[in-house]
């Protein structure tokens, strides 16, 4: 079927809540229907939000041909740019990108696109024209939008006429087939400038600072800071202050986010989109949980998820609203990074348990607007006087704060008649209104009385503290973590699927704390225990006071009853305190609960005694596995003080939340700064030998033992990179079909279960791997015994572990020897490919422009470093073999003292909190992930008690991959000196290729050592194009006259207003950035042409410094795409017309043409569906790029596939049409 | 091995129990799962449990309806029309279950 | 060699084959009936009229499937691979159309 839809890019003020904040220089697609209409409305309202002023949201079917006739009226050249779909670049990429046409519309003109939609999903658009990352720039004031493409067959409606719908961001779809189902657009965005109704630049009166960034959901807001000057004028309950009490409608009213409205039970597809510049979201939705994956069955469960800029995912919860137990009330959504949370970025997701015809009103008198029940499903029943419904059967008052939950505080109110109508038939503390426990017959019952208390807690062994830790404890161990008996970690309880949970809370925290360096005096008079995954009742158990329900907190010395039910194995749920988490979360308020398979139970892995609660334990089952069990809580913002009382990376105000504070993993770190050694050498910083053990988690197994991983964040805002060295996962862990992993990003409130087996004994790095994060702390070990030691049990299903003959390893402060003899995991008759590689310095030229490194460090093969010395511009080492073969690697360090930018020992820039000493290391290894080796010998790292993997020049150090497994793309990079390495550029790729593929230059034909552009020939596999892309950032880079580059700041191309210099960027925003060491920094183009319409355009400027991949029509092409690199802004990688499978091991997977959250240690292989030139074979220049447009883009994060439309001579043709 | 030649199959003579156990079901409401991992309907996967009330027995298939197809997301989705399921491609099945009872289904 | 096929065994049909045969002799008495068929493997939906039963194959006449580009033509369906089906009936509920022009 073919849809036409002409579309208007106009200026409009947006006004983004009823306090009036507003963006005078918005801008946004419009349907041109309702141009004169929008433009009308905001003319008449200028003050208030005017609910046509949304982002653009238009639907089409799977096999559909969508017309766009767009029309611009913005005052410079713009576009729109669709992800997803099948187009002719030519004409309809919404950009100028290479040697292609512009399709770009200019001031007052109109072009047409044509595209051709074939998955379902989220078709993105937004502008190209301007790439700007300035407050001038379009898709920052809101100019993006989407096209939703829904299952062949269905049409839509509008969820409260019932009558057609041309666009709009809530619709009802339909299907002869399938279940009609609700579909909310969610999209996140940041950084849009705003001012508040005063025309200022808006303040937080708490601090009398500006306010933090605009983070908005839809073109709506709700800052906290509004809200609080209600409070302080006295207009609302003068006592309610705090920080929840801003979702509180009684309190305030509804807030202008959005309210995504349905009936319990109603099937549901949120399409969850982040069209902002900068920042990765996360996005959390109380109450429910969905697939990650919603095309595999077997996809883990999620209820929270990380979301990069211009990256999509559609969430379709589980048992449609209100989940598995029917619940029913206002389940809030929002980011869940505080400072986000806090500014406003949070909606309600309102359940309704009775039908809304339009003739009912909310307590406060406004009126509840129709919603038409979903035709294939049963109607709600009417309201009556008896059971009016959600939410006027709470007996709350307007303006005063929502009162508590019947029967759920202990010495607390039982239920009023209302309420004993609306409830269960067997109503109890926990569970009123809806009855998760009932789900089971006979469900078990675990009972925990859990507290939460304050008191010092100690990080690391210099006296790294948080004077004012908080954290959850079981009651009965109160008084041993108090009194220093036992040391405070997270709070972990064990329970098996199927089990009813009853959590007595009971909020033992003084009142009033803080007034330091961080924070202000903060009276946090109240704490709750709000969970995620496991079901429970909304009302009274989801431990927040949000929207029309319950507060459902206690306040100092109070306890409260809760109730969940743990249908399933559901992995690790988070739970916290959703009253004052901005205040305290980083001091430590979080924990998990651990959801183990039916019939498990849980032993002490010390003593065997059966547990309820810990960090480590051992999981016993009758019919599967036994194994061990680890809960990894990684933080940021952790506010500590030195030993002497001084604060650690204090904000620049108290109470700000720009970045303050360091880092913590279970409460502990272990900063590189203090590993230095007699030596000074940074290659043994890992090493027990020289420093002991670390202070943060060691994992304890044995030789075999399965393992799972826990893997949580339990505060604050930022991202964060776990990687372990030497095991691997499967991405899905439900499913047989899916790839392996070793690294998975992390944001607040996500969770992941990690299962693996341990094949050797030995010692295992795990770390968050971004820089700033690795170097304050956050690593620890996985140590497998390959004899029995007295404080670990053995698997009760395993062979006991042998006697111990050897005694266990010491520190003895010198450095390790290297390993005697390196045996690799392959069988005996593998074929050995071997590697003589040369670690050296040689000045890199990263661009056409003149940036380059003068003090660049590059990998090579041995015959090949004669040529980089003598001026051929080195790329980084990518190497190949295939599944089967054994990898020999022989590596040599050529590194010499003097050849560093910074000789006093301190590096700079980058800069990383706590700078500190840490002279260069001339030691070098190599690190290979996802690869099959012995941590002790091969793992090129020297950690823990494994022996030295690191090499001194002169000498020479061995290790042994076996490629057991055909993985794709695998990062590779030094492991010496993780500070003074890495942005000069230590780091390359291997790639596990197929059994039997051999490796073609794409222009002569020879087969190929090394190199990121070949051609893959296999036997039983067509010819294939292999793209590698090194994404790498945090480099450090001088300009032609040899003057340090400080990009971001120097390459943002409106320049930087001097005030907001210092505040702008984050320390993990800094360093140069691109592919394959080459960047095309767009200042450089625009110094040249001032034309923003022009930057990519290779008629004007050539082609980009960055790699250029060329093909032609048709041809398979796989990209392999890694990020060993340094800096923990995670980053969406995109390519224009192009998509593929989501998880290129299981075909049912889903298909994009995005890849989101990639931080350092991301591995992706990506084989583009049908070929160059996707489905239609369309030549062309296709961009491949970053989604953030702060940074990266401006920065030189993109590069072109050329897609040729006839032969060229210096690119030989694949022999896949074969002309036999 | 030489066995000696029988008549021409006649069905009504052939024992088959199962197919007797399912007329004797008829009318009742069974949840019942077919072999393959997952079904795909224009782009929505699920399991394939069905739960329905046996409209109609044959010797190669029961036909469920109404029909109620346990989708994670709409577990209570009644398809449009009945559905028949080869008795080769049933995994098992459990009678007498009541198809408005909520189950986990992960 | 016609002596060796007249003492050729015989055994007794397992339950597995009478089933099988069963639903081939249904789908022979739907022979010009509009069909829905559920299979796991790709395309996985036909929508059609039953037009012939060779063996243990279906003939239909697919009106629609998943894509549009695998819809109006004959299909050859293996019976015993199907999942799930519905044969059209008088007096019973309609397959629903599938309708690309709203």
């Amino acid at each position: 079927m073919k849809r036409h839809y002409h579309v208007v890019a106009i200026s409009i003020r947006i006004v983004l809540n009823n306090f009036g904040d507003y963006n005078r220089d918005g801008m946004m697609y419009v349907l041109k229907e309702n141009e004169q209409k929008v433009k009308e409305l905001v003319r008449k309202n200028p003050f208030s939000p005017v609910s046509l002023v949304e982002p653009l949201c238009i639907r089409a079917n799977v096999g559909d041909e969508v017309e766009v006739l767009f029309e611009n009226q913005i005052h410079y050249a713009t576009g729109m740019h669709f992800q997803e779909a099948d187009y002719n670049v030519l004409n309809s990429d919404g950009a100028n990108v290479g040697l292609n046409p512009s399709s770009l519309a200019e001031t007052g003109e109109k072009i047409l696109y044509t595209l051709k939609v074939n998955h379902e999903g989220v078709y993105m658009f937004s502008d190209l024209g301007d790439p700007d990352s300035s407050d001038e720039g379009t898709n920052i004031n809101g100019m993006f939008g989407c096209l939703f493409v829904e299952p062949r067959g269905s049409w839509w409606t509008d969820p409260v006429t019932g009558g057609p719908l041309n666009s709009g961001v809530y619709a009802d779809v339909h299907h002869p087939f399938l279940p009609s189902y609700r579909e909310y657009a969610f999209i996140f965005h940041d950084e849009m400038p705003t001012k508040d109704v005063t025309g200022n630049r808006p303040l937080n009166p708490e601090t009398n600072q500006e306010r933090e960034s605009t983070h908005a959901i839809n073109y709506r807001y709700e800052p906290m800071e509004n809200r609080a000057r209600l409070l302080e004028e006295g207009v609302v309950c003068p006592d309610c202050e705090g920080e929840e009490v801003h979702h509180d409608s009684w309190v305030f009213g509804d807030p202008a986010t959005p309210i995504l409205r349905g009936y319990r039970g109603d099937p549901v597809k949120f399409r969850l989109v982040n069209a902002g510049v900068k920042e990765t979201h996360a996005f959390h939705y109380h109450v429910h949980q969905w697939s990650k994956d919603p095309k595999n069955t077997e996809s883990e469960i999620l209820d929270a998820q990380a979301v990069s800029p211009q990256s999509w995912y559609t969430v379709q919860p589980h048992y449609g609203l209100g989940s598995l137990q029917g619940a029913f009330g206002d389940a809030i959504l929002h980011c869940h990074l505080y400072p986000h949370f806090g500014v406003g970025m949070w909606g309600l997701n309102r359940i309704f348990d009775t039908l809304q015809d339009g003739s009912q009103c909310y307590p406060n008198g406004e009126p509840i607007a129709q919603l038409q029940p979903l035709p294939d499903r049963p109607c709600p029943p009417m309201p009556t006087k008896e059971k009016p419904g959600f939410p006027n059967f709470i007996p709350g008052k307007l303006g005063c704060k929502a009162p508590r939950p019947p029967l759920g505080i202990v010495g607390g109110r039982d239920m009023t008649k209302l309420e004993k109508n609306a409830a269960i038939p067997n109503p109890r503390p926990g569970s009123v209104f809806a009855d998760a426990c009932a789900i089971a017959e006979n469900p078990v019952v675990q009972e925990f009385n859990v507290s939460l208390i304050q008191l010092p807690i100690v990080y690391n062994r210099q006296g790294w503290n948080d004077p004012i830790g908080r954290i959850y404890v079981l009651d009965e161990d109160r008084e041993d973590v108090l009194s220093g008996k036992k040391e405070p970690e997270p709070l972990v309880l064990h329970m098996t699927a199927n089990s009813c949970v009853r959590i007595n809370f009971t909020n033992c925290l003084p009142e009033v704390a803080a007034g330091n360096a961080f924070q202000l005096v903060t009276r946090a008079y109240e704490a709750s225990f709000h969970v995620h995954f496991v079901k429970f009742d909304v009302l009274a158990s989801d431990g927040s006071n949000v929207g029309w329900n319950y507060d459902s907190s206690v306040l100092s010395g109070e306890t409260i009853r809760y109730e969940y039910f743990a249908d399933v194995e559901l992995k690790a749920w988070f739970f916290h305190d959703h009253l004052f988490p901005g205040f305290h979360q980083q001091h430590g308020v979080f924990g998990t609960g651990v959801v183990h398979p039916r019939f498990s139970s849980f032993l002490d892995s010390k003593t065997g005694e059966e547990v309820d609660h810990g960090v480590q334990i051992t999981a016993v089952h009758p019919l599967i596995p036994d194994y061990r069990d680890m809960v990894l809580m990684v933080h940021d913002f952790a506010l500590l003080f030195d030993k002497d009382g001084c604060p650690l990376q204090p904000p620049e105000f108290p109470s700000s939340q720009d970045d303050p504070g360091l880092f913590g993993v279970n409460y502990k770190n272990e900063p590189l700064q203090f590993r230095l050694g007699k030596d000074k050498d940074p290659a043994y910083s890992f090493s027990s030998f020289v420093h002991g053990d670390p202070i943060t988690p060691i994992l304890h197994s044995y030789e075999g033992d399965p393992i799972r991983i826990r893997l949580l964040q339990g505060a604050q805002e930022e991202s964060h990179s776990f990687n372990v060295h030497g095991l691997r996962w499967k991405a899905e862990y439900p499913d047989s079909e899916t790839k392996l992993r070793d690294q998975q990003h992390i944001s607040i409130s996500e969770s992941f279960t990690l299962q693996m087996d341990v094949p050797r004994a030995g010692d295992y790095l795990w770390t968050f791997e971004t820089e700033e994060d690795l170097w304050n702390g956050l690593w620890g070990l996985i140590r497998a015994f390959d004899e029995e030691v007295d404080f670990l049990i053995p698997l009760p299903d395993r062979q006991c572990p042998p006697k111990r003959t050897k005694a266990l390893p010491e520190p003895t402060g010198k450095a390790p020897a290297k390993a005697e003899v390196v045996t690799s995991p392959g069988p005996v008759n593998a074929p050995v490919k071997s590697f003589n590689i040369v670690a050296f310095h040689t000045p890199i030229i990263y661009s056409n422009w003149g940036e380059r490194d003068p003090f660049g460090i590059v990998f090579a093969l041995e015959e090949d470093v004669e040529e980089i010395l003598n001026g051929k511009n080195p790329e980084p080492l990518i190497i190949r073999a295939n599944q089967g073969d054994v990898v020999e690697i022989n590596l040599t360090s050529r590194l010499e003292r003097g050849e560093f930018p910074y000789p006093d020992g301190i590096w700079k820039y980058p800069p990383v909190k706590e700078q500190a000493f840490y002279p260069p290391s001339l030691r070098i290894s190599l690190h290979a992930q996802l690869l099959d080796y012995d941590v002790k010998t091969s793992a090129g790292e020297t950690v823990g008690f494994n022996p030295d993997q690191t090499v001194a020049p002169g000498d020479v150090v061995t290790y042994k991959w076996y490629v057991d497994n055909p993985v794709g793309a695998c990062g590779l990079w030094d492991m010496a000196d993780i500070r003074n390495h890495r942005s000069l550029g230590t780091y390359g790729a291997f790639i596990a290729e197929p059994k039997g593929t051999v490796y073609l230059d794409p222009f002569s034909g020879e087969e190929v050592e090394t190199g990121a552009n070949v051609v893959l020939r296999n036997p039983f596999l067509l010819d294939t194009r292999e793209f590698v892309l090194v994404m790498y950032d945090g480099a450090r880079l001088v300009d032609r006259k040899g003057n340090l580059i400080i990009d971001p700041v120097d390459g943002i191309l409106g320049g930087v207003d001097p005030e907001d210099s210092d505040d702008l960027v984050d320390t993990y925003d800094n360093g140069s950035r691109g592919f394959n060491y080459r960047t095309e920094r767009l200042i450089n183009r625009l110094l040249k042409y001032p034309e923003l319409k022009d930057l990519f355009s290779s008629k004007v400027f050539g082609d980009p410094s960055t790699p250029l991949f060329e093909a032609y029509p048709g041809d398979p092409i796989t990209i392999r795409l890694v990020n060993p690199s340094e800096r923990r802004r995670s980053h969406t990688f995109h390519i224009h017309g192009h998509y593929w499978n989501n998880d290129d091991k299981d075909i049912s997977s889903e298909v994009r043409s995005i890849e989101g959250e990639i931080v350092t240690g991301h591995t992706v292989d990506l084989p583009l569906h049908y070929g160059a030139g996707s489905l239609y074979n369309y030549p062309g220049d296709y961009m491949y790029r970053s989604g953030n447009i702060r940074w990266d883009i401006e920065q030189g994060m993109w590069g072109i596939i050329r897609v040729h439309a006839s032969k060229e001579k210096h690119l030989l043709e694949l022999k896949n049409n074969n002309e036999d | 091995m030489v066995k000696e030649k029988k008549p021409a199959i006649d069905n009504e003579e052939i024992e088959d129990r199962f197919f007797r156990e399912l007329l004797a079901l008829k009318g009742e409401s069974i949840l019942l799962v077919t072999e393959s991992d997952q079904l795909n309907l224009f782009g929505q996967t699920f399991r394939p449990v069905f739960c329905g009330e046996i409209m109609d027995v044959q010797q190669g298939q029961l036909t469920l309806f109404p029909v109620n197809i346990k989708m994670v997301n709409a577990p209570f989705f009644n398809f449009p029309t009945p559905l028949s399921i080869p008795l080769e491609k049933i995994a098992h099945f459990t009678p007498d279950f009541d198809c408005n009872e909520r189950i986990p289904l992960t | 060699m016609s002596q060796e096929k007249a003492n050729t065994e015989w055994e007794y049909p397992t339950v597995n084959v009478l089933h099988d045969q069963a639903l081939v002799e249904e789908f022979i008495e739907g022979i010009g009936k509009n069909i829905f068929i559920m299979t796991p493997s790709f395309p996985y939906i036909f929508i059609g009229k039953l037009v012939e039963v060779i063996e243990d194959q279906a003939v239909v006449d697919v009106k629609v499937t998943t894509i549009s580009e695998l819809e109006n033509r004959q299909w050859y369906v293996h019976i015993h691979q199907i999942e799930v089906f519905y044969i059209q009936q008088k007096g019973q509920p309609r397959i629903p159309e599938l309708r690309d022009d709203y």
